[in-house]
């Protein structure tokens, strides 16, 4: 059934960002070309000028878009009108929230990527040369030769995809929490999105403010790998929290009036 | 395993303090096409909505085809709520697909044959369409699907009376004859004969639960006059009692 929940999500935003991220895209190509038109130089540049303008307007609509979209998926997509159907089918809502925050996960992640593309084509270099450049096969045969950078990077993309997870669940608990009320919603929202962060913080403070709980995280972090899994630990133990809040919440406390 | 297909026992909800459904019991059999009669306000939809798992009570005892309210009781109901649940990117095909893909018992032939005959282009985006063919998109998805229970809010509420007749014979010729239809509306004449029987809903409470023979054959009048006595003309009867 979560699958099906993720087809139907993906589908959602498959429409809404193709054109986006297509947008930026196609924007980062236009640039590039312009920089090629070394003939007719002062079209070129001011072509590259707007383009430039542009692109910087696509990232933060990118961004900007991204948040909304994850806002909205939640809120119109289960405690709005469309919940009306959501809720009615034949699944549980710990899977109608997985689902919408794997699809939330894969719009900033897919964001990302979009805007890394954007500035790799943007960047006025001979692709074909820059890889050239490059002796590939030896520069993989060190990454094998040395694993512990290989685990770091990945470890890394944890600690993102950690902050991602979090930043979505406490936007999710901050929604269902202004669900609770019948007026002023989205400021309840808001409100509770920056105080579950103070929350988060203070929780901590008390927690390692433990003579016991300090040692065990001073040996944790004694190395980059060691800190970044307490970081990955410290993200994630919150979200999990968060997430079961918003569960109960669908399950007990929904009300689409 | 119960006979019934809709069971509540001393259900209560309400929405802080205010009291929507007071100690609710009642029973409903399967292959009925039942009246959930009521004044706006009287708790129809906040009874439907408990029945459908949108809502969970805040006291009492609730079951549809035996079962508490969960997954398994969402495969069997067909809900059409009083409003729009599409999003704007979709297409009538979108929700079909998403229908044939949660729901076992939808038809999808069935749904395009049911958008043939109500002349609905099942391709053309949703919020292209007016809102009158978005509430026939809403019934062929109800419809399309061989139910055991279908939960219909309010669906002739706010259409003008040839279009009344319309939703009611495409209800009529697209249900399930071996599920239970619930249909809650305020416009009891339309409904009336359509009806095997009637629930009449007050304050939260129920009223009264009779098969509309009966009620015919007890009062001697019709369902509809009946309605207008008890809720226009004040308590005829003591509460405490019940009718």
């Amino acid at each position: 059934m979560l699958l099906k929940l993720l087809k139907y999500d993906s589908r959602a935003m498959w429409k809404q960002f193709s054109l986006i991220w297509g947008a930026a895209l196609a924007l980062a190509l236009v640039h590039r070309l312009t920089h090629t038109l070394h003939f007719i130089v002062t079209l070129g540049t001011r072509i590259a000028n707007f383009t430039n303008l542009a692109l910087a307007i696509v990232f933060v609509a990118m961004f900007v878009i991204s948040v909304m979209f994850i806002i909205q998926r939640f809120s119109k997509g289960l405690l709005g009108g469309e919940g009306y159907l959501m809720h009615t089918l034949p699944v549980r809502p710990w899977q109608l929230v997985l689902s919408k925050l794997i699809c939330a996960i894969v719009t900033g992640l897919g964001s990302c990527v979009v805007a890394f593309l954007s500035a790799i084509l943007m960047y006025p270099e001979d692709f074909q040369r820059f890889f050239q450049s490059v002796n590939w096969l030896k520069l993989f045969r060190r990454l094998l030769q040395n694993l512990g950078t290989l685990v770091l990077a990945a470890e890394f993309c944890m600690v993102i995809l950690s902050f991602l997870i979090l930043f979505i669940s406490t936007i999710y608990l901050a929604i269902s929490i202004g669900h609770l009320f019948s007026h002023h919603r989205r400021l309840i929202s808001l409100v509770s999105f920056i105080g579950l962060y103070i929350l988060i913080a203070n929780i901590y403070s008390w927690v390692l403010s433990y003579k016991v709980i300090q040692a065990l995280v001073d040996a944790a972090t004694v190395n980059a790998y060691g800190s970044m899994l307490t970081d990955i630990a410290i993200m994630l133990l919150p979200a999990a929290a968060f997430l079961a809040v918003v569960c109960w919440i669908l399950e007990n406390k929904l009300n689409l009036e | 395993m119960s006979n019934f297909l809709i069971e509540c026992r001393g259900l209560y909800k309400t929405y802080g303090l205010r009291p929507a459904l007071s100690g609710v019991d009642l029973a409903v059999g399967p292959g009925r096409i039942v009246g959930l009669l009521g004044p706006n306000g009287s708790g129809k939809t906040t009874l439907i909505k408990l029945l459908c798992g949108l809502l969970r009570p805040t006291a009492g005892w609730l079951a549809v085809d035996g079962e508490a309210i969960g997954p398994y009781t969402k495969s069997v109901v067909s809900y059409l709520p009083d409003r729009m649940y599409f999003a704007d990117w979709m297409r009538a095909t979108d929700l079909f697909d998403l229908f044939r893909d949660f729901y076992a018992d939808f038809d999808y032939e069935k749904a395009f044959a049911m958008c043939r005959s109500l002349g609905v282009e099942p391709h053309d985006r949703l919020k292209t369409m007016s809102k009158g063919t978005k509430e026939k998109v809403q019934l062929v998805l109800v419809m399309a699907r061989t139910a055991k229970l279908y939960l219909l809010d309010e669906p002739i509420a706010g259409v003008d009376p040839a279009a009344r007749d319309f939703i009611l014979r495409t209800i009529l010729t697209n249900y399930n004859e071996e599920g239970t239809v619930l249909i809650s509306t305020h416009l009891i004449s339309d409904v009336e004969k359509v009806l095997d029987e009637a629930i009449f809903l007050k304050q939260g409470k129920i009223m009264l639960h009779q098969t509309v023979d009966a009620i015919r054959a007890k009062e001697n009048k019709s369902v509809d006059a009946l309605f207008r006595e008890i809720f226009q003309a004040g308590p005829m009867f003591d509460e405490e009692e019940g009718f």
